[in-house]
């Protein structure tokens, strides 16, 4: 019995995962909320007098302070650097562990001034998550980094530790919507049902009460429709308590998962409490590995490329690694000129050896796939910018590298890196064990 | 039948298995530390569901959870007061930023609740026509200078299309304070 438990404990928990799925929710999370925490300013806080200060428990229970705003103001440069490097990877798990503990504190301290709202305590129950885990390991700098220096092209293989993060959010989600239903059944019974409760309360949140003002005045429309508020407030009590339902049926899931963010939204453009960090947390509901390979498989993203490097050149071999962790869309295919030579040169006999050695070549519809017009060579700076086109990172750099000069510069730029590399100047990487 | 319960049993078997396997994939001390974060998560939520508390960031969620039966309401507002003695209500979190409209009236509720309110009140207005006076010098609300601040709280009886916003029932002088 205690077997079974811990073993479906186990599962739950530890159930090996993609790490590009974990990777690509940090990415998101983390992207979503620095994106919205910039403009936001906490250094007025410290600024209020004590009478303001009213601290919760976690605050009054280890002595934690309002600090003053000029120190607020540092911590807040380094929380949103620590967001921001989180999101793209570099340095990550340091990078996740700041973002967790600053922004608790700074997170936290508005809740000390009179009220404590709950917009963001699963923003600080994923944080915290994520410092714990190894979310960098995929779609990160820090993971392209320690690829091109282990020399290994393979994405790490399927683990728990990819999983747990992920139902820790679900689990800590659940628990929200699930005690909201809760408390709402305990407090008032059906009453909050099937009363005239929820009309009047969209309509009192229509005189500026709350901490966001409504998107809309469909609210007033809703409470004038009292059998239309009733089904709401029967839609709302029914989501919140089943939502922990979730956790353990996949139909549920498709359901509930849905509905909770439907029912946010709803609540945001009705009433106005302002959920939206609450919403970034749905990112993890997404089996993202799973969409990205469906995405692969049903939408072609333009033609193959064939990417010639030279595999005695660390340079060049890393830099191939570097686009295979890139390729999201499964475009790139490689081949190694100095061991793949005599295979190439009889499929494609114009190509010129010394020429492939001394600059990347990519070959463009290997196969002469008749929908892209047939096959074309391209080296060097136009190699990488052919690459970019089916490369999901590259597209953010396409725009440029097409405006006026900037391929002028780019080919003299790659044309003197490549003439100044030797094999001494750039040893191939021991391969990963 | 009995086939079944065999393959039943050979499920089960399985699936617990697997609960091991995934279990040992990642090392004894992470383990411990892994588990120990999520019963704290688990512990600490169903603690504060069972006895109705809250202790940030875990909470029983309780907002909007009571029955809304009476017609009417109050609420603490801020008035700003020109120079030429005209009263404004501060009704948008830009003129009070970082506070708004919900945290700022239940804090000063909470002041005046206290047995030197109305002293701590006048404090916390002091606080909040600097802070006006900063975000309208930095552009941050379009708001005209003002030379006081009042605080009233205000009962409005809930209008079918909230036609009242600017015309409460009553309107009850708390504090003033000027710079």
């Amino acid at each position: 019995m205690i077997r079974a438990a811990v073993a479906r404990w186990n599962r739950f928990w530890f159930e090996p995962g993609p790490a590009s799925t974990l990777g690509t929710c940090r990415l998101l999370f983390f992207g979503f909320l620095f994106l919205w925490q910039l403009p936001h300013d906490f250094t007025p806080w410290g600024a209020y007098s004590s009478v303001f200060w009213m601290p919760i428990w976690l605050f009054d229970t280890f002595g934690i302070p309002p600090f003053t705003p000029h120190t607020l103001a540092w911590i807040q440069i380094a929380w949103k650097a620590a967001l921001f490097l989180s999101a793209v990877g570099l340095f990550t798990r340091p990078a996740m562990t700041i973002a967790f503990v600053l922004g608790g504190y700074l997170m936290g301290l508005p809740h000390n001034f009179g009220q404590t709202q709950h917009f963001d305590t699963l923003v600080v129950f994923a944080s915290g998550a994520l410092a714990l885990s190894r979310a960098g390991d995929a779609c990160s700098l820090d993971a392209l980094i320690d690829a091109s220096a282990r020399r290994s092209a393979h994405p790490p293989a399927d683990d728990g530790e990819y999983t747990w993060p992920i139902r820790f959010v679900w689990v800590a989600m659940a628990l929200a919507f699930g005690a909201a239903g809760f408390a709402k059944l305990r407090h008032s019974g059906l009453e909050w049902i099937f009363s005239s409760n929820l009309a009047m309360l969209l309509l009192r949140q229509q005189y500026h009460i709350s901490d966001g003002e409504p998107l809309t005045n469909w609210g007033i429309w809703v409470a004038n429709h009292r059998p239309m508020a009733q089904v709401m407030a029967a839609s709302a009590v029914a989501i919140e308590s089943l939502f922990p339902l979730a956790l353990f049926s996949r139909r549920a899931r498709y359901v509930l998962v849905p509905a909770g963010l439907a029912f946010l939204i709803g609540i945001r453009t009705l009433m106005g409490p302002t959920f939206e960090q609450f919403m970034m947390c749905y990112v993890f509901w997404v089996p993202w590995s799973r969409v990205f390979a469906a995405v692969r498989q049903r939408i072609v993203f333009g033609a193959e490329r064939l990417v010639l490097y030279d595999g005695g050149c660390g340079t060049c071999s890393r830099a191939a690694i570097i686009l295979s962790r890139l390729d999201g869309l499964g475009r790139l295919r490689y081949a190694d000129v100095t061991s793949d030579w005599s295979i190439l040169s009889s499929i494609y006999p114009r190509l010129d050896h010394d020429a492939c050695l001394a600059d990347m070549h990519v070959i463009v519809n290997p196969g002469d796939d008749p929908r892209w017009g047939g096959v074309s060579v391209v080296a060097g700076f136009d190699a990488y910018r052919s690459v970019a086109w089916v490369v999901p990172l590259g597209w953010i750099a396409l725009p440029f590298a097409y405006v006026p000069g900037v391929a002028w510069i780019g080919r003299r730029g790659y044309r003197m890196f490549a003439s100044h590399r030797t094999t001494t100047s750039c040893p191939v990487p021991s391969a990963a064990k | 039948m009995k086939q079944n319960v065999a393959k039943d049993r050979r499920l089960k078997r399985s699936s617990a298995e697997r609960g091991l396997l995934a279990w040992r994939v990642v090392s004894r001390p992470r383990r411990v530390v892994i588990n120990l974060s999520l019963i704290f998560l688990i512990a600490g939520s169903a603690y504060d569901i069972v006895t109705d508390q809250e202790h940030w960031p875990f909470s029983q969620y309780p907002m909007f959870s009571g029955v809304w039966r009476s017609p009417t309401f109050t609420w603490l507002r801020l008035f700003g007061v020109t120079a030429d003695g005209h009263e404004f209500p501060l009704d948008a979190n830009r003129y009070i930023a970082p506070f708004d409209q919900s945290r700022l009236p239940k804090a000063l509720r909470r002041m005046l609740d206290e047995r030197d309110g109305t002293a701590r009140a006048r404090a916390a207005l002091a606080d909040c026509l600097a802070r006006y006076e900063e975000l309208r010098r930095d552009d941050r609300h379009d708001g005209p200078p003002i030379v006081a601040m009042r605080l009233y709280e205000l009962e409005w009886t809930i209008d079918p299309q909230a036609d009242n916003l600017n015309e409460p029932d009553r309107r009850r002088f708390i504090a003033e304070v000027r710079p």
